[in-house]
């Protein structure tokens, strides 16, 4: 099986580095507006990429299952929070927090990206935190 | 699948973090292959019955329901 390596997460996180960049600093060049939603957003991702971000470089084959089922778990949730959000609109059902989930599944694949990278770091601290077995 | 791991390890004074140097995989895995939470691939079998200088079905068990 090829290893999904660090490098993958290491490129998450530059592209996400980027974008809360641009992101940020796009009013000063637009004199626009952020909605509120998107700083909801903005905000949220930068908590994520803070609690997210790791140093480790453990490249090994059950780091790189893990790699591989959490960006499976991530798709999975993209997909489910994708249909209920279409089933709602179907049903003509409006709302602020209605919104907010719009945006994030339908506007931006990096909050996505975020929870990948959050989910990622979740499982591995929980897998470090089992003591030996010595 | 069951395994033997633990019993091979402590036969050869090993830890967890010894086994997992020798085979090139971090002290998690080898906790997690132990406790049957993760399935090692072909390759690493290989390597921890090299380190046991046994070989791998001497480790590695399937279960009845497998």
């Amino acid at each position: 099986m090829k290893l999904l390596p660090h490098s993958l997460n290491i490129a998450a996180y530059v592209w996400l580095l980027a974008w809360l960049i641009c992101r940020c600093a796009l009013p000063l060049f637009t004199h626009s507006i952020i909605q509120w939603p998107e700083w909801l957003i903005v905000i949220t991702c930068i908590a994520l990429f803070v609690a997210s971000f790791s140093k480790e470089k453990v490249e090994d084959e059950m780091i790189s299952s893990m790699r591989l089922s959490s960006i499976g778990i991530t798709a999975a949730i993209f997909l489910i929070m994708f249909t209920f959000l279409n089933i709602l609109d179907l049903a003509n059902i409006k709302g602020k927090a209605l919104e907010v989930l719009n945006y994030m599944v339908l506007e931006d694949i990096e909050v996505w990206i975020f929870f990948y990278l959050f989910l990622f770091k979740i499982r591995f601290l929980i897998n470090s935190r089992r003591p030996a077995d010595d | 699948m069951i395994n033997h791991i633990k019993i091979e390890r402590s036969k050869n004074d090993l830890t967890q973090q010894d086994l997992a140097d020798r085979v090139g995989v971090s002290r998690q895995t080898i906790n997690a292959i132990e406790k049957n939470k993760f399935n090692p691939s072909t390759l690493l079998a290989l390597k921890i019955a090299k380190v046991f200088s046994v070989s791998v079905n001497d480790i590695f068990f399937l279960e009845q329901d497998d």
